[in-house]
């Protein structure tokens, strides 16, 4: 939407194969399920009806829906990036560079992965759960430290296969 | 070192990683992240960077993003580039500069639709340039104007860089969109200004094209009623008050299924493939967010932003003044970074500085999308120009530039505008219920 994409505007999409079909179903259909909530909702409310804790809903699906698509942005490399100097990244020092940012990546989603597991593990017996419906609260932790270290998994892998590729 | 030193030095490292290629949101995340540990500790650092993750995606506001764009790809299945642009090209194509101004109209219904520069640029340059080109316009006009015209989908609400900002900043996401009609809308009308100018001084750049009969306007017309219908929806739903920024963007993607299969667009393929662009671009949207937040909180910490605020106030330019060189400033930045880049390093550094001198930070969102767009279109990034280089290969890049400068002009005028005139971008918001 805004940004440049780590592959440029109306490049070939050599990648979009890397995002599996699981994937985008597993994180669609939430996203289609909060489409539905809070579309029922609106319609709802107009004829006079009141969707108690649709809100709740609608922000589970898109922390699970959210989840997959940083997951999913990542493994087809669409992270956005300032490409002025990186697209003349060639031969040795540029493996080196690609390298260097791929290790940035690993460390900042291993930071990320740290900080939701720490919030997770100190909560583990809070059962919390959201006011109206009881949505439980530790899963959904649970799904993002997941999320955060596939992420970083993914950029380590990046790191191996260059280093193997010199 | 001072928190204060380490904070400058976080802004410059962080300047050079992004130069370097690292992601944007892994970089404002990285230097947030490694700041945040040298000045509080390596606990509390975390622990906020984790605290950062689990709000940012559990914030119900989150939902807009996904949802507009689940609707701009629903509806660029259904062609809605293309019959915007027909619709626009029937009514007004005889006139001298017609096509071209069809070409703006086109961008800002499509942007109306979309959310996005770069894909507002390729979808109506796919359609327009090439009906441009063939009825003899100039390569420089036909490209230029696509390519200023393209921005106008960063503006006109639903604007992807407004929840952006919305979110980062903890602004209400109906008053951004609200704000952002009327600049959205002057900036249309400058667009065609320029046009009729280059048609009346040069009238051999944009000569007329047959003019179509008024059953071949009612049919074109009658292609877009859909989507017009959907446009208003969810723009009035929003400015009226009728809906929150989410509900409208549900209610948009909904509307959207339901355009696709009217128009026999809908199957299985349509959805995943919208479902998988969908995902990919929120997904990394969402990651530039949450970089952004914890940079905003190590910038905050270290008392950047605050010194930044003091020396804007001591240098004593006065509000116009100081806003004028922010642009500037915006505009240079602009020069070395893409669009998203500037909004998250500017925004934690220049918001307390507009709260020094009294302006909104509603305003401060539509100034700032507004210097990025303008980003857009100027070398050596303006990323635009590089999309219609893409779909036109034969034009150089250098006539593409020299068609969007008459553009780049009057977005300069309009930017001039925004600041002398406040209420250009306040006054509509001040009327939400």
């Amino acid at each position: 939407m805004i940004g440049e994409r780590e592959r440029p505007p109306g490049a070939p999409d050599e990648n979009r194969g890397r995002v599996p079909q699981w994937l985008v179903v597993a994180a669609g259909l939430p996203l289609l399920a909060a489409m539905l909530i809070e579309f029922a909702a609106v319609i709802a409310r107009n004829v006079g009806w009141n969707l108690v804790g649709s809100i709740e809903l609608v922000q589970a699906m898109i922390l699970l829906s959210s989840s997959g698509a940083m997951v999913a942005a990542t493994l087809s490399r669409a992270h956005a990036k300032v490409s002025v100097f990186s697209s003349r990244y060639r031969g040795r020092s540029g493996s080196a560079m690609r390298v260097l940012l791929a290790v940035g990546g690993t460390a900042f989603f291993l930071s990320l992965t740290a900080g939701s597991a720490w919030i997770a593990w100190e909560m583990r017996n809070a059962s919390e759960q959201s006011e109206l419906l009881g949505v439980p609260y530790s899963p959904l932790r649970v799904v993002v430290t997941v999320a955060m270290f596939v992420i970083a998994l993914i950029y380590a892998r990046r790191v191996v296969l260059e280093l193997t590729r010199r | 070192m001072t928190d204060l030193a380490t904070g400058s030095l976080g802004v410059v490292v962080l300047l050079v990683l992004l130069l370097a290629g690292l992601p944007i949101g892994v970089s404002l995340g990285l230097v947030g992240t490694v700041g945040l540990v040298a000045v509080l500790g390596a606990e509390p650092a975390l622990v906020k960077s984790g605290v950062i993750v689990l709000e940012t995606l559990t914030r119900y506001e989150l939902g807009t993003l996904p949802l507009f764009l689940l609707m701009a790809h629903l509806c660029a299945s259904a062609n809605a580039s293309r019959d915007f642009f027909d619709a626009a090209a029937k009514l007004i194509g005889h006139r001298r500069g017609g096509l071209a101004l069809a070409s703006v109209g086109g961008c800002a219904g499509f942007g109306a639709v979309n959310g996005s520069s770069l894909a507002t640029a390729a979808t109506m340059g796919l359609v327009a340039l090439p009906e441009m080109r063939k009825r003899g316009y100039s390569d420089s006009l036909a490209t230029g104007c696509v390519a200023a015209g393209g921005t106008l989908g960063q503006m006109i609400p639903p604007s992807g860089a407004l929840i952006v900002f919305g979110i980062i900043t903890e602004q209400s996401i109906g008053k951004l969109f609200t704000a952002a009609i009327i600049p959205g809308l002057t900036q249309l009308l400058f667009y065609c200004a320029v046009i009729w100018l280059i048609a009346t001084w040069r009238p051999h750049t944009a000569p007329p094209t047959p003019r179509a009969t008024h059953s071949e306007r009612l049919r074109a017309i009658g292609r877009v009623w859909d989507l017009l219908l959907l446009v208003l929806l969810v723009i009035c739903g929003i400015a009226l008050g009728w809906m929150t920024p989410t509900e409208a963007a549900s209610a948009g993607a909904a509307g959207a299924v339901l355009l696709c299969a009217r128009r026999g667009a809908l199957n299985a393929t349509t959805i995943l493939a919208a479902l998988r662009e969908t995902l990919v671009t929120s997904g990394l949207i969402f990651a530039v967010i949450i970089g952004s937040l914890v940079f905003s909180v190590f910038i905050s910490v270290t008392g950047v932003a605050e010194s930044v605020a003091d020396a804007a106030v001591r240098a004593d330019l006065g509000v116009l003044g100081t806003m004028f060189l922010i642009a500037a400033v915006l505009l240079l930045l602009g020069s070395v970074l893409d669009g998203l880049a500037l909004m998250l390093l500017a925004t934690p550094i220049v918001l307390p500085v507009v709260g020094e001198f009294g302006l909104s930070t509603i305003w401060l969102g539509i100034f700032i999308v507004r210097a990025m767009e303008i980003g857009f279109i100027h070398p050596p990034i303006g990323l635009n120009l590089y999309v219609i280089q893409g779909i036109a290969p034969d034009v150089s890049l250098g006539r593409i530039f020299k068609g969007v400068l008459p553009f780049l002009a009057s977005d300069l005028l309009h930017l001039a505008l925004l600041i002398l005139f406040p209420a250009m971008v306040l006054w509509l918001p001040g009327q939400m219920r």
